[in-house]
């Protein structure tokens, strides 16, 4: 063997070791080593031929673990196609592009595959000049957008991808990676329609893409786009619909497919992490938290979803679980959103407005699209009562997502502390519409009928029965339907809602100024019923308190002794002795 | 077969597939549900079993490729052991830890391998950590230093580190992996010594990992070191002998070293740039520049390096083609260091300093060690007289790389503004001592020399010698070493080097003011000496000015014509008819 082609076979296997080891830097010259070897003259034949001639064996071996066959659960799967097996060594241009790309040299990894037409060079040279032309667009959104801002720059590489990947469509030429990436590039130019087809056909034919599936999700705005998919049967499609089902807020459903999934994938901590989304979206904190103990227990050096969590302690105000997670999220990537985003928590939870400010903006500075970190941040901005950068930042959110109601709600909050109820109310109807089983949304909107511009009491009592309804875990609704019946002079309706509410109390062991409003308006109710044993057992109950409740307790049950002994007097009367 | 074990064996390869294509969040996607798999209880093997029971049939016929053989060359190589090729399929929980390390959540993969032993394993978890120790120290630097300062930042998992490793090298269980990160350690906190016997080890039992020969040289700071060290016999070693020569200034060794490896990678362009910078370093610019151009039209988007072909554009002022790559590494890839200093070197010659330093700048955020953008910025602020920012910005270069005589040159200029002439010196003096066959460097000391508050002619007359023997191309010493000769009240010295000044000018077709003084003087000189055929020719020479010198030459001819009209006089006296 000649000294060329010993270099040459060194090298092959250097580049696939080093670059499992992520030497990317070290892969990236041994590649180019590699292809700076000097061809020989003589040669034809391609230069992994030997191996080539090798690999049909080693193919079959691979093949026997390919049959996809009955799982445990019992349910039936039709068997899928699997893609076969690539060859086994890759050719030397596709090695150096490879090594370009580890190291984000995007188009010079392009320039290396121009004259390669397998389908993994294909491949990674268009998914090469996709993310160049990505990478071109970010640069020009920065240079072109104002404070808070948009820009129109697009990446100017999708309209040479997709004629290239259509017509290698046409002529049956692509894989399933190529018909991803056709499908992510009919996607950005608004082909939704065809970019599901897309994706639909690469996810039937190399369901593991799991990219793939994400795209297909952003894709299926309705139950009704969903329905209308042609999946071929698959595990993967297990993964995908509980993912869609939580999209569209079928956090049961979805909870269902999970549930199902970890029969197999019992120690997926991915699993974990979608139920406890999805219990976060039924506002199940204490499940939330519980999960989030565990992932963090299993997998200590997560980030993801972990802003999550953060949520959900501050929403308990755990205060010191939020501070030792935002400690660890700092020291383990303190520059990737999500860790900004906990520590913002953090300082909010903590009463440092300002502070949390600076690290929502830091995450939105590291990703401009993390609705999460805009909707926290007009949080903050309502807190800090600065109504303006309020406002700015929600409708950010929900130009990123029209379907985040905490956003709508947001704004209603925001235009409520500069006093226009008219623009709250359409927000915060905004929100219950996509929400409408959270009960806070419904009380928000109650309070915004009650204020003086509107006084639409009326209004305001049936979104008080609503969020009664919807578990009011707070349990205004009942308390403020009570006090609106009275006001509008309905004593029935009025002492109906008290009773319920004082229940209500009792059953969660509450005390408070609003028991004390309950039993007096009770006590007085029924003495003006006349019902003078249940008037006698609510004033009886006031004279355990201390404050001035208790002089009315018993000026009260004097009142009513005097009327029962007018009664006796009366009697007498009327029967004269024998 | 179950299901469970159906879907892991898809995962196992669509894992392999995925990071193939640089799919890096579908593969970590892929192998967090492949180790999210429930184990069989009753299984006690591991789970690739199936796969090692075949693996050495596929690993035999790998081997029959890794025997080196004689190279073309001739030289006789010693066989390289190669290290055995890996198992072919990788546990799972490497997969995954791979994965999150290709989204670089280094942590994160280290603690999937806490209970792995196998070589790739452990590799990959102690990379992992150092890699998140880099991270951090990084983000701390950022947090605690000033505008140009610098911080004490440390990795903070070099103490644990070298600990298992140096354990493991002691045990004899280290790898040529594990020995390159042990050096990288062991370089760091200052153990230079056993980093080069560590990194040595390393290269010598594994010549393909470039990242340690890299390692390797950066502790290679003379011949002396460089010649004590045992290396094996290997083609990687040419490559690392000829980048060490470059390091250390031996430019032609490491020509001829790269001039013979393209005898076999003669498509290289990894070579060709390295001979770019050996010519640089010789100041052949025109070999540079068509290096590069071939360069640029083979590997079009390429970066790396073209910093160094826009000097040369600047130096030989090639402003179309510099425009020409600043807009080209604007769109390919802004926000990398190199680029910016382009886009900065084309700022500066066009004049426009300030926008030129805010790209330095830029270059110095995204890399604060890089090297040329602190020498650069440097020139910009001595252009825009700003000398306290110019000597910030040269001093960082130098403590970067105390052997930068260009920052050193730099420092020296600033305090020459600044009319501090014994800084100068000194700095002048560091730089003539890192590059001693520049002449411009002892030209900027001479004229320091001069400077009235040092008036030290001779020391000056001593330094423009050392510059006309370094081929001094602007012809600066020769001309000032005339001027200096007769300042002092040395005619014949100073007519020698007008003379020597008057030749080069001829030679390369030069005129002007220059050559006026010089054949003014020359005329006058030989005048003096009563030579007055040599005189004649320099006053013709100078009739051709339309200057003052025209007249200044009829005057001196008329001079010398008068004196001779009195010695035939003279004769006549003497000899009576």
């Amino acid at each position: 063997m000649s000294s060329k082609e010993s270099c040459r076979s060194e090298l092959r296997i250097a580049i696939r070791q080093l670059s499992d080891r992520c030497l990317y830097c070290a892969s990236k010259w041994a590649a180019e080593q590699l292809v700076g070897i000097e061809q020989d003259p003589a040669k034809f034949t391609p230069s992994n031929t030997r191996f080539q001639r090798g690999s049909s064996s080693i193919r079959r071996k691979y093949k026997t673990h390919e049959i996809a066959g009955t799982p445990s659960a019992g349910v039936s799967y039709v068997a899928t196609p699997v893609m076969e097996e690539d060859e086994l060594v890759d050719g030397d241009f596709y090695l150096l592009a490879k090594s370009y790309f580890d190291c984000r040299e995007y188009k010079r990894a392009a320039r290396v595959l121009r004259d390669q037409n397998g389908r993994k060079s294909v491949f990674l040279r268009c998914y090469a000049l996709y993310l160049a032309g990505e990478k071109r667009k970010e640069e020009e959104m920065i240079e072109l957008e104002g404070p808070l801002g948009k820009s129109d720059a697009v990446n100017h590489e999708l309209v040479s991808l997709e004629r290239e990947l259509s017509t290698l469509r046409k002529n049956g030429k692509v894989d399933a990676f190529g018909l991803y990436l056709y499908g992510l590039v009919l996607k950005q130019k608004g082909s939704e329609n065809l970019a599901r087809t897309v994706l639909v056909e690469s996810v039937n034919s190399y369901p593991w893409n799991w990219n793939a599936w994400t795209e297909l999700q952003s894709l299926c705005k309705t139950v009704d786009i969903l329905n209308s998919l042609n999946l071929n049967s698959h595990w993967m499609k297990d993964f995908f619909l509980a993912s869609v089902y939580q999209e569209l807020r079928m956090h049961n459903d979805s909870l269902s497919k999970y549930e199902y999934l970890l029969g197999t994938f019992s120690n997926s901590n991915y699993i974990q992490a979608q139920i406890a989304k999805a219990q976060y979206s039924l506002r199940e904190f204490d499940q939330v938290e519980a999960i989030f103990e565990e992932l963090l227990s299993n997998d200590p050096y997560r980030v993801e979803d972990m802003d999550m969590y953060s949520n959900v302690l501050y929403a308990k105000e755990c205060f010191s679980a939020l501070s030792y997670l935002a400690h660890r999220v700092f020291m383990t990537d303190k520059y990737r959103p999500e860790s900004c985003c906990i520590v913002g928590n953090y300082y909010s939870l903590k009463g440092q407005h300002e502070k949390s400010v600076v690290y929502f903006r830091r995450a939105l500075k590291l990703n401009k699209n993390f609705l999460l970190a805009w909707t926290l941040m007009g949080h903050e901005f309502v807190e800090m009562k600065n109504t303006p950068a309020a406002v700015d930042a929600y409708r950010r959110a929900v130009d990123i997502d029209p379907r985040d109601y905490h956003a709508w709600y947001g704004l209603g909050q925001a235009y409520e502390m500069m006093g226009m109820p008219f623009y709250v109310l359409n927000y915060f109807k905004k929100s219950v519409f996509l929400q409408p089983n959270d009960s806070r949304l419904w009380i928000a909107m109650a309070q915004c009928y009650e204020t003086d511009q509107l006084r639409m009491l009326d209004e305001a009592i049936k979104c008080y029965r609503r969020a009664a309804n919807c578990n009011d875990r707070e349990a205004i609704a009942l308390h403020n339907l009570a006090k609106l019946h009275s006001e509008l002079g309905c004593p029935e309706e009025a002492a109906f809602y008290y009773k319920k509410d004082l229940e209500r109390m009792e059953s969660e062991e509450r005390e408070g100024p609003k028991m004390v409003e309950a039993l007096l308006y009770l006590a007085k109710y029924y003495r003006a019923q006349k019902s003078f044993e249940e008037a006698e057992i609510y004033c009886t109950r006031l004279l355990d308190y201390t404050g001035p409740e208790r002089e009315t307790a018993k000026s009260i049950l004097r009142g009513m002794q005097s009327t029962q002994s007018n009664f006796p007097s009366m009697d007498v009367e009327h029967f004269p002795p024998s």
